[in-house]
């Protein structure tokens, strides 16, 4: 580590946890209805919304209805999203005259920004036109994300109620999220990030010369080059506010259109974790007290951070394999100095660094972003598996906006009651004893993602179809099916590079796993969420294990951690433990 | 080839809707 890398991780740190008490507090009063005065010039929008759709905002629903509401909303958008794409060619704003997009594709990528995955199986500058980008992608970016925020406000709601079969009203809740909460930052950060070069505009792409000709695969000269552009800025913002991910460009944030300076890829880096940390102060101050809150976020952090260091301390040491190479007689010098980074630079962006591109892999794969700013694939296989792992925790570290959240609360549940059974004592969370419907919802919150990883990933490797588009032979190509079906089961999107897969099969399989790892995990958080409110809350006791100490936090990371390593170890070995082995021996 | 690619969509929306029922049943039992 040098002295560069721990001020620049700290900046980081003390950075975004100086933003969580202010916007948690924020958030919490939005989803409680007292919305600041700063907020109120946007009320009349809400009431018009209201209006409009037909909302009663005093009027809650059960946990059922809750459901209901959020499965009408996503069918409603994948057919909207998928309609979108398929007539493409005959709607406006479409400049470079893009053709539809193919069925297959359609669907994934419909599923894809309903899910909050953001997947791309497609180049976005050379696939989608300014009109699927603005009304279809990005309008999810926002609705996707706030349906994740409305959820965990369910939940919370399950803590905080007792007797009760309701939990809030899930038009509401969606409503306030997108219009205070979302729309604000994203207008904002959209307009910074414009200010460091980031396009925003409806022209159409720019022939230029190229200052050296070339030429192609069959020999013909090629004097020109496409430069794309588009409405990127407003995308971006909520792409990474929303911990969506998905990017303007194919190559998402390495892009120096969608990310163009050190200032704009801190402020993104900030943006993927700014909301899922925050929520946690919200979720204390809603629940009343904000120590639970500080808890959740001291537990996040303990993973988070060390991994961070982790991968900084791999990448910077460089590539073993590259280390056996000798040029002229002379190893290849990877060590940092003041003329070169030294490490590791491969598929990473000169103006980022490797901190920097470090930074952003673990926080997009903590968080369920999924953007990237280099290519996870060219990292040493070490370094490979820590973003891998993180996305197969269940995206809790930080996680999505709400659904990272509520998932580890999930955890957190799963932690007394295993607390509960070392001492023989019926296990509770925030007063509400946890019984064996709690348990059965927690259990499969974590067991569908897993599950929809593992054997995913056996019938993609098993298969012709699934074996045909792995490129790269060995471990290595194992690595990139593990994670793409570990994006898509646990909702992250960040891909290995190197897999092809805008097929048919993947475009199915991952579709399939996408909708599994998002709504077969919401849905029981609701029924979670119905039942706690429908339980009396009690008083702590002597008995009662204190849920808001270090020894919670450490019970809790332990939890998170064992669920994942007992979970994945065996294929992570298969990938890239077998690889990082293989390169060093 | 549309409507098959939308029906699975929609189908896999409704099954959920079915496993939210399958879940009340469950917190009937307890």
């Amino acid at each position: 580590m040098t002295l560069n890398s721990i001020l620049q991780i700290s900046l980081y740190i003390v950075t975004l946890l100086a933003c969580v008490k202010p916007l948690g507090l924020f958030m919490a009063r939005v989803f409680d209805g007292r919305v600041p005065t700063f907020g109120k010039l946007l009320t009349p929008f809400e009431r018009l919304t209201y209006r409009i759709c037909g909302i009663d905002r005093d009027t809650e629903m059960t946990w059922q209805q809750y459901t209901q509401a959020v499965l009408s909303l996503s069918v409603i958008s994948f057919v909207a999203v998928y309609g979108t794409q398929r007539m493409q060619a005959l709607l406006p704003l479409n400049p470079d005259q893009m053709s539809s997009v193919s069925t297959d594709s359609s669907f994934n990528t419909a599923i894809s920004f309903v899910t909050n995955t953001n997947w791309q199986g497609y180049g976005g500058e050379t696939t989608m036109s300014y009109f699927t980008q603005m009304a279809a992608l990005t309008v999810q970016n926002f609705v996707s994300a706030a349906a994740g925020m409305a959820v965990l406000v369910a939940l919370i709601r399950g803590f905080t109620r007792s007797n009760t079969t309701l939990i809030g009203n899930f038009w509401v809740d969606l409503v306030r999220g997108t219009l205070y909460i979302l729309l604000p930052l994203s207008v904002l950060l959209a307009v910074v990030l414009v200010s460091q070069g980031v396009v925003q505009t409806f022209s159409k792409s720019h022939e230029v010369a190229l200052l050296e000709a070339s030429v192609d695969g069959e020999g013909n000269p090629v004097t020109t080059q496409k430069i794309a552009v588009g409405p990127a800025a407003s995308q971006i913002a909520i792409k990474q506010l929303g911990t969506n991910g998905g990017g303007f460009f194919n190559v998402n944030s390495a892009h120096p259109f969608e990310n163009p300076t050190p200032l704009s890829n801190f402020l993104q880096m900030l943006s993927i974790l700014l909301i899922p940390a925050a929520l946690c102060y919200t979720f204390g101050e809603m629940i009343g007290d904000r120590r639970h809150g500080w808890t959740i976020l001291a537990a996040m952090s303990a993973i988070f951070l060390p991994l961070v260091i982790l991968v900084v301390v791999f990448e910077q040491s460089g590539n073993p394999a590259i280390a056996k190479v000798q040029v002229d007689g002379t190893q290849i010098d990877q060590t940092v100095s003041a003329e070169h980074s030294g490490g590791n630079m491969e598929g990473k962006e000169t103006r980022f660094g490797i901190v920097n591109s470090a930074i952003w892999a673990v926080a997009t794969t903590a968080a369920s972003n999924g953007s990237v700013n280099s290519m996870h694939d060219s990292f040493t296989p070490l370094s490979g598996l820590v973003p891998m792992w993180l996305i197969q925790l269940g995206e809790v570290v930080f996680g999505g906006v709400g659904s990272g959240l509520y998932g580890m609360l999930v955890f957190a549940i799963i932690a007394v009651f295993i607390a509960g059974l070392m001492v023989g004592r019926t296990p509770e969370y925030l007063g509400k004893k946890i019984g064996a419907f709690e348990i059965k919802m927690a259990m499969l919150v974590i067991l569908f993602p897993c599950a929809t990883v593992l054997l995913g990933t056996a019938v993609a490797v098993s298969s012709p179809a699934g074996q045909a588009t792995v490129f790269n032979p060995g471990p290595h190509g194992f690595s990139e099916v593990l994670y793409a079906l570990s994006s898509a089961g646990n909702n992250n999107g960040s891909a290995f590079a190197g897999l092809g897969a805008n097929t048919v099969f993947y475009n199915s399989l991952l579709g399939i796993a996408m909708l599994i790892g998002r709504f077969w995990v919401m849905v029981p958080v609701l029924a979670l969420a119905g039942s706690l409110a429908a339980k009396k809350c009690v008083p702590a006791g002597a008995g009662t294990l204190p849920t808001h100490t270090p020894l919670f936090v450490v019970l809790l990371v332990s939890v998170v951690i064992v669920v994942g390593a007992l979970s994945f170890f065996p294929a992570l070995a298969l990938g890239p433990i077998v690889q990082q082995l293989g390169i060093t021996s | 080839m549309d409507i098959v690619w939308l029906l699975i969509g929609v189908a896999f929306f409704a099954g959920s809707l079915g496993f939210a029922q399958f879940l009340c049943s469950l917190r009937a039992e307890d």
